[in-house]
């Protein structure tokens, strides 16, 4: 579903060349969740960026579907992240001037193929398979912070996405909340997605397919625990 | 994606947006004070245009001559020979201030000026004009509508009545400084008020009549005495030939101040529009700093909203288009404001300060089609300047880099 091959990645600070990545070659596929885990500045969000196509990496291969994303248009990139990707931040970045019905229904405005009462229905049926129906008229600034990712995952899941990555999802949460979110990504990768997350926290051993760890920009270990 | 859509995401933007309100209601002022000034100027420029063309005094010059190189008679003859020339008069034709004794609306005080004329002078809007009568008539012609003055408390005011309903009576008219004799004249036509500048009240008849009530009332004033001269009371044909007519007299060794007798006097119209336009200005500067100002505030919050639309599939197109409907509302609002506003100003301009400004008296603040399609052109590009700029940012962001600011 996602191959990378000999992915690197350079910033610039000054004069100086930082490698973020360095020679990162990985498939990752439907049906599993991966957990990414490492120190701070390892390169795992570098890593998460570069696969939801928010950055490009300075050199090496990204492919998604077999397509090798480099050749592709920005218009083409958009509808990649619109029908088979989804992106969940650490700081959820909801839109703070609408409720959680029109942050949720935003990315199914761009879909062409639901009739108006079905993306309705979309949305609700998962604000409720999230357990925040009943938060539906809120604003973010009215949610707790775990309302808000799940405000967030709703969002993300609304186009029905094959490729989930969650960037530090329950970074802001407590633990039993941090459970509830990564409970909702197993069930995901139960239903055939591929789910790529990244946790500081150890309890993602309980969920995830494989670990990834990470440090100073190159893949130590992977681990497959189930 | 579908435009209901997108308009629906537009409004709410628009109007959960604070910067968009600064903006909106900054633009409005200033436009509204910029549509005020060239109105304002416009109506200006039309009133005296007017009253130049219709008020007889202002083709109406004083000349002299030196008396040690031509007489009276020769200076007359000379002057006769200009094509230029409509009339000359001798200075005691000229005009008598006159009350009206007749009684309307329990008045006091009618003061009226009595010009003398040879021929038609103003546009008669009802009844006839003195050129039907004899030199010799005792006939008048007078605006419609006529000032009197009365006291209000210390404060001396001035009221217009209608004098149409008096046109083809007898009048009742005293020299200003003689209780005993009336002189009656009769009203035989009216001119339209606003064609006079200020709220005096100019009457004309014929100029033999002005000369014989000179020198039966005020003799003294004429009389010849050493040192002094008295001008020829020349009118011109046409305003178009002042200038001309001017060189002439200087060639031929006439002299006058180069201003008709009445002239415009376009001093306060002049102080006022230059406040108005240094007003404007000010505004206009201040409110493009602010909105500047405020749009780059701004723009990192929008930068960062269309971030979040682009990390959920949105493309730079739709963003575009939720842009351009966002600045359709700005836009839309504007203009109501404009209209609002404007009218307003010149409501209250016009009520509370033109209305009772002599000088400005018949100025009617009107807004030419010119004025409006100028507003909403620089309201429109305004917006779209700016939405330009917001259109660039989000070509150029870098999304992450939004996100994290």
């Amino acid at each position: 579903m996602i191959e990378l091959i000999n992915i690197q990645k350079k910033y610039l600070l000054g004069n100086k060349s930082i490698n973020a990545l360095n020679d990162i070659s990985i498939k990752f596929e439907e049906g599993k969740l991966y957990g990414i885990m490492g120190e701070s500045g390892s390169g795992k969000s570098t890593l998460m960026q570069i696969i939801g196509l928010l950055i490009k990496p300075t050199s090496g291969i990204l492919k998604i579907d077999g397509h090798k994303t480099s050749k592709l248009s920005e218009k083409n990139i958009a509808n990649l992240r619109k029908e088979k990707l989804a992106y969940i931040f650490q700081s959820f970045n909801l839109i703070p001037t609408m409720n959680v019905t029109e942050n949720v229904i935003l990315p199914l405005y761009t879909n062409r193929n639901l009739t108006k009462k079905e993306k309705i229905e979309r949305v609700n049926n998962l604000l409720n398979s999230l357990g925040i129906e009943n938060r539906n008229k809120h604003y973010p600034n009215q949610l707790s912070g775990g309302e808000q990712q799940r405000v967030a995952i709703a969002r993300a899941l609304c186009n029905n996405p094959d490729i989930i990555l969650a960037d530090e999802p329950t970074a802001s949460l407590d633990k039993e909340n941090s459970i509830k979110i990564l409970s909702i990504f197993k069930k995901l990768s139960n239903q055939k997605k591929c789910v790529i997350v990244i946790c500081h926290d150890d309890i993602i051993k309980d969920y995830a397919d494989e670990i990834i760890y990470l440090k100073n920009g190159r893949m130590e270990i992977i681990d497959e625990i189930n | 994606m579908k435009l209901i859509d997108m308009i629906k995401i537009g409004i709410k933007e628009f109007y959960k947006n604070k910067a968009n309100y600064f903006n909106t209601i900054f633009i409005s002022i200033a436009i509204s004070i910029v549509i005020f000034c060239l109105a304002f100027s416009n109506s200006l420029n039309n009133y005296w245009n007017q009253s130049v063309k219709k008020m007889v005094d202002y083709r109406t010059f004083f000349v002299y001559y030196d008396p040690n190189e031509k007489t009276e008679k020769e200076a007359l003859t000379e002057l006769q020979s200009y094509n230029t020339i409509e009339s000359i008069s001798p200075y005691t034709s000229y005009i008598i201030n006159m009350r009206m004794f007749e009684e309307l609306n329990n008045t006091t005080e009618i003061n009226l000026f009595l010009f003398g004329v040879p021929k038609n002078t103003v546009t008669i809007s009802n009844g006839n004009n003195i050129d039907n009568y004899n030199s010799s008539d005792k006939v008048m012609v007078c605006p419609e509508n006529i000032f009197y003055e009365y006291k209000k408390g210390n404060k001396t005011e001035k009221k217009e009545i209608n004098l149409n309903n008096l046109l083809g009576k007898q009048i009742s008219l005293k020299f200003i400084d003689d209780d005993n004799k009336i002189e009656n004249f009769k009203l035989i036509g009216t001119y339209d008020s606003s064609m006079r500048q200020g709220k005096e009240n100019f009457c004309y008849t014929n100029s033999d009549i002005v000369t014989n009530l000179n020198l039966y009332y005020q003799p003294e004033a004429f009389k010849e005495e050493e040192g002094i001269i008295y001008p020829l009371i020349v009118r011109l044909k046409s305003t178009d030939n002042i200038q001309e007519t001017l060189k002439k007299f200087e060639k031929d060794h006439f002299y006058t101040n180069g201003d008709p007798v009445v002239k415009i006097d376009t001093t306060i119209g002049n102080k006022i529009l230059n406040l108005i336009t240094l007003i404007s200005l000010l505004v206009g500067i201040i409110s493009i700093i602010v909105i500047i100002l405020i749009s780059i505030k701004n723009q990192y919050n929008q930068n960062k909203k269309y971030a979040i639309f682009k990390t959920i599939g949105y493309n730079r197109v739709d963003i575009i288009k939720l842009q351009c409907i966002e600045s359709f509302f700005c836009i839309l609002v504007t203009l109501v404001l404009i209209l609002i506003i404007t009218t307003f100003i010149i409501f209250v301009f016009q009520r509370y300060y033109v209305n009772h400004e002599e000088m400005l008296y018949g100025l009617k603040l009107i807004i030419s089609k010119f004025n409006i399609v100028l507003g909403i052109s620089f309201c429109i590009i305004i917006n779209i300047l700016l939405a330009l700029i917001r259109n660039n940012k989000v070509k150029k962001n870098n999304i992450m880099e939004e996100l994290k600011s």
